[in-house]
Parts: structure tokens; sequence; C-alpha cells
């Protein structure tokens, strides 16, 4: 078979999958995600197709994602909804990213069978729990966002709801970008790792990527000006979306976070950026249904009987660590009693950015004995989260009195 | 030869309709009623624009959650799209007539042109966030005027002399 074939299927059983989701209530990327992964289990897909040629998708639409989250980052609206927002954000998704590393790091070598010689805690579980636990960050607004449409909610949770949602996959990005420069650390370096090299290598590499989305940034405000109709402008956010992804590569550094940082300058450096987002409309749906039946179909039968257990993990550490979080954050912020006690369930979905990261990860040189595993784990975990986090959030809100039936 | 660039100021249409923010949604439709144009600006008491409301802007009433919600929605990233409302199947309220103003409908983050530009950068604006009207400000601000296809069309007509020659064989033949 070759890629183009491929591409084919995914786009079109993929966009089939995403209709039927829709029409059962469930997020059209889930899906997507389960075609895939019935594509995979059936090997319609060649392995090799998977984790080679077709890895351009993923990075293609890994810069669009990270370009479309930085887009969401608006400071002048951020400021509007206040410390809440601000205290609570960072706690849930730190929390989620410790309390998932502790589980993984120490339970780990308990579930999780590998199949390289001598794995150990340092060079092994530790970096696998940091990577998964950073990923475990994000949270997928689809679920909660049709929850919300559905009962009409409205109120202060659902408000800093929301609000979190769209700071959470931007922390997120960032958290991956420290998780896996220290995981990486960790693995190629055990003989004479210091916390100096585990930092400083990391940190270049965020600066970096950070720095090249400004400077595209201020190049893509500079050039759309020049943009005279809709399809120019579009032919130009993507070109600088690929240049930027394809700079990033060929410097070694973040190109989801260099993305996240375009996005960002356009959005609170541009006085009309809406169009600058909405252009990615017209394709949006072309390039997420390849890119989230590609997802699917990295999930591995083989890892299944491991990835069971660690996806379930994974599920366990992440509602409890944002459950904290929230809890820790609404605290000090003194947010409305409601906001405190139900605001962790509404956070549980999750798919976009947890399914990109995971691939990201797979296809990092360092993760090569880690990552199938990983990929497993990660997609299994989102599959459990698809089941029981829309019915927590509907008990959240209700819970909450945000009903339109509860008021 | 370059042609003369034409001002934005001097093709535009000065006597506007406009409306406040406390006008309600049942003056807001009799406007729309007799009138044909869509888009209407929103000033203050000083002229000064504060929005724009269209057609469109009068399905956000049938929304399910409050504006600043609806906001949010659309705003976050890999969120399913939002399912459209199904006019035939809702149910507001007569009240809702007198209830629901302007400001509750009203886009303020509106496209303008400034008095000074020329026609030609006003058609690209216009075609890039396909509008079909452009409201006019001034330095400050405020409404001095709406510019749309139709006048583009007319100036190119005065400028091209059709329809000065269309009036002089009116005069012939009277």
């Amino acid at each position: 078979m070759n890629s183009i074939l491929a591409v084919g299927i995914f786009v079109v059983v993929g966009l089939f999958g995403g209709f039927v989701a829709r029409k059962i209530k469930f997020p059209t990327i889930s899906g997507y995600i389960v075609i895939g992964i019935c594509l995979s289990l059936l090997n319609v897909i060649p392995r090799e197709l998977i984790n080679g040629e077709l890895n351009v998708i993923t990075d293609v639409s890994l810069g669009i994602i990270g370009y479309l989250v930085g887009g969401s980052l608006d400071l002048k609206r951020l400021k509007k909804f206040g410390r809440n927002i601000i205290s609570i954000a960072p706690f849930e998704a730190v929390g989620a990213w410790i309390v998932v590393t502790l589980l993984i790091a120490f339970l780990g070598s308990f579930i999780v069978k590998f199949g390289i010689p001598n794995p150990n805690f340092y060079q092994t579980y530790l970096p696998l729990a940091i990577v998964i636990g950073a990923i475990s960050c994000a949270t997928a607004p689809a679920a909660t966002v049709a929850i919300i449409h559905e009962y009409k909610a409205s109120g202060p949770l659902t408000t800093t709801l929301l609000a979190v949602i769209a700071l959470d996959d931007a922390l997120c990005i960032i958290a991956y970008a420290i998780g896996s420069g220290v995981a990486e650390a960790l693995i190629t370096s055990l003989k004479n790792i210091s916390l100096y090299k585990m930092l400083i290598f990391p940190t270049i590499n965020i600066v970096g990527s950070i720095l090249l989305g400004i400077a595209f940034g201020f190049g893509l405000i500079y050039i759309s000006r020049f943009a005279k109709t809709r399809q120019k402008l579009l032919a130009m956010v993507l070109g600088m979306i690929l240049l930027c992804v394809g700079t990033a590569k060929a410097l070694g550094i973040f190109s989801i976070l260099a993305n996240m940082a375009m996005g960002f300058v356009i959005a609170n450096k541009m006085r009309h950026h809406e169009n600058m987002f909405k252009v990615i409309n017209d394709i949006e749906d072309v390039v997420f249904a390849m890119f989230f039946t590609l997802a699917g179909a990295h999930f591995d039968l083989g890892v299944i009987k491991a990835a069971g257990m660690l996806g379930l993990l994974i599920v366990i550490g992440r509602c409890s660590g944002k459950l904290i979080g929230v809890r820790i954050g609404a605290s000090i912020s003194h947010a409305p009693s409601v906001v405190k006690k139900y605001l962790g369930f509404g956070l549980l979905p999750k798919a976009g950015v947890t399914v990109g990261l995971a691939i990201l990860a797979k296809q990092h040189p360092a993760f090569s004995s880690i990552g199938n595993i990983m990929v497993s784990g990660i997609l299994t975990s989102v599959m459990i989260n698809e089941l029981i986090a829309p019915p927590l959030m509907k008990y959240a809100v209700f819970k909450a009195g945000e009903t339109f039936k509860g008021k | 030869m370059s042609e003369r660039k034409m001002l934005v100021k001097e093709v535009m249409r000065q006597e506007v309709i406009t409306v406040k923010e406390a006008t309600t949604l049942r003056e807001l439709m009799g406007i729309f009623q007799k009138y044909t144009f869509h888009t209407l600006p929103v000033v203050k008491e000083n002229n000064k624009l504060v929005g724009v409301v269209a057609l469109e802007d009068v399905l956000k009433i049938f929304e399910p959650s409050p504006p600043h919600i609806m906001e949010l929605l659309r705003r976050i990233p890999l969120g399913d799209e939002l399912e459209e409302i199904n006019l035939f199947e809702t149910d507001i309220s007569p009240e809702m007539g007198v209830l629901c103003v302007v400001k509750d409908l009203m886009r303020t983050n509106m496209v303008t042109i400034d008095e000074e530009a020329t026609t030609i950068e006003a058609r690209s604006l216009m075609r890039l966030h396909r509008l079909k009207r452009l409201p006019v400000v001034d330095k400050k601000g405020c409404l001095k005027g709406i510019f749309s296809l139709f006048d583009i069309i007319m100036a190119v007509f005065r400028e091209k002399r059709i329809l000065q020659l269309n009036q002089n064989e009116k005069g012939v033949s009277r």
C-alpha cells in the first residue's frame, strides 16, 4: 500500500467515524480515534507506513493545533476572568502531572512489562512517568462544550471551566516541552547526570521555540496585510505554519510550542485577528480526520494487556491530580464553593492535544523504547475518559445548579 | 497613465441610518423591514461608533447560552462545531421584542475604514472580510458615513463618465 492510498482511507473512513460519533452524541475526535484503532486491529494500514512516511501528517497537524491553541490565549479575555483562572489552571495542570508521574514511576514496574533488557527506574520508568504526566495536563473541550450547550449551563462554574480549558492545552504543551526534555536527559545521560544538564537543554529548547514562534508571528502579521482574499490569507497562514514547523524541526526544537507562540502573537498583537484563525476552519475537518484516525492507528494490539492497566493508572492519577489541584487553586483564589467542589469533574475529558503529544513523543528518537507502550496507554486512558467524563461533567453542572432546568 | 485615487470620504454616503445600544429588537426588526441593507452601525450620543448589528446577529437570541459563554465556546480550539440552531423549533416569548436590545446582539470587534483611506484599500478590506458595507470613521472613531459596494460602482461610473453621458442624452432628448 502506498501512503496516498493510506491518507485517502484515513480521511474517508475517519470522516465517517466522526459522523457516527456525532450521531450518538460523542465528540467527533473520538469517532476518528475509534476508527483508527479499528483500522489498526484489522491490519489495514501497514505499520511501517504508520510509523514512517505518514509522520509528516502528525507534524503538520500538530503545527495547526499549536497555532489554534496559541490563538485562544487572548490576554484581554483571560484578564477579564480574573485571578480564579490564573490560580486554578496551573494548580490543576501541575496536580495531574505530579500525581500521574508519581503513580507510574512507583507502580510502573509492577504493571508495565518492557521488551528491553533490564529496565530500570531512572532510565525507563521515571522518564515514561514524567512524559505521560506532562501529557496528562491537557483537557479536551469537545465533550464539555457539548454538555454545556445541551443543558444550557451558565454561571460561575461554567465560565471558569471554559476559561480554564482554554488555558489548559497551552499549559500542557509547555509541560510537555519541559517534561520531554528532562526525560530525554534522564534516558541519554544517566552516567554523568546533573541538575544543570537536565534543565539547561530543555530551557534552551523552550526559549528557542518561543522566540522562533514570536518571529514567525510578527512575520505573518506583516505579510497578511498583502492578502486581499480569504483564500490568499489561508495560503499565507498555512505557509507560515509549515515554515515554522520545518524550521523548528531543522533546529531540533519544539515545533508545536513555536506554533503556539506564533498563534499567541497573532491573537494579542493584531487588531482584526479573527480571520487569521477562521481561515483554518476551511481545512480543519480534513486535517483532523487524517490526524486523529492516524493517531488511533498507532494503537498496538500487542501491548494492549500492559497498556490496559497503564491506561487505568493514568485515569486514576489524572482524575485525583485534577481534583486536588482545583481544590488548592480555588482555595487560594477564594473561588465560589461550586467552583471549588465541582470544577475538577469538568476537566476530565481529554483527547486532541493529549493524543497529538503522545504521537509526538513516540516519534522522539530518545523514547524509542517506551514510545509504543506510552501511546497505547494514553489511547486506552482517552477511551476510558471518554466513557466516564461526560456523566461526571453532567453531575457537576447539575449539582452546581447551573443548568437551565436546575434554575 | 495612472488614474486618480478616489478617497473613501469622496464617495461614501453621509446620510446613515444608525441605531442606539438601547434600541429594542422590535424597533430593529422594523428598520430591517423598511430598508434593504441589513447591517447597521450602533452609535452613542456623540456619534461614536460602538458596534455594528447585522440581521444574522438576530439569530443570537435563539442561542441557548448567554453571549459571554457563546464567545468562550466559539474560541476554544478543537471543540466540536456548535450545532446550528433550528429556527423552526425555538421557543421565544413575545416579550423578547422589548426585552432584547441592540447591545445584546451587536458585534464590537467590527471592521471599519478611515475616511482618508482610498477606495481600493476599502475594497480589499471588504473582500478579505466578506463584507458588503463598511462604517467610515474619523481619527476619533466617530461615524462619518457608510461605504458600500454600490458606492464604488457609482463612483467608477461617474469617473468613467458613463452616468454623465446618460444625463447628457436625457438632456438632448428633452
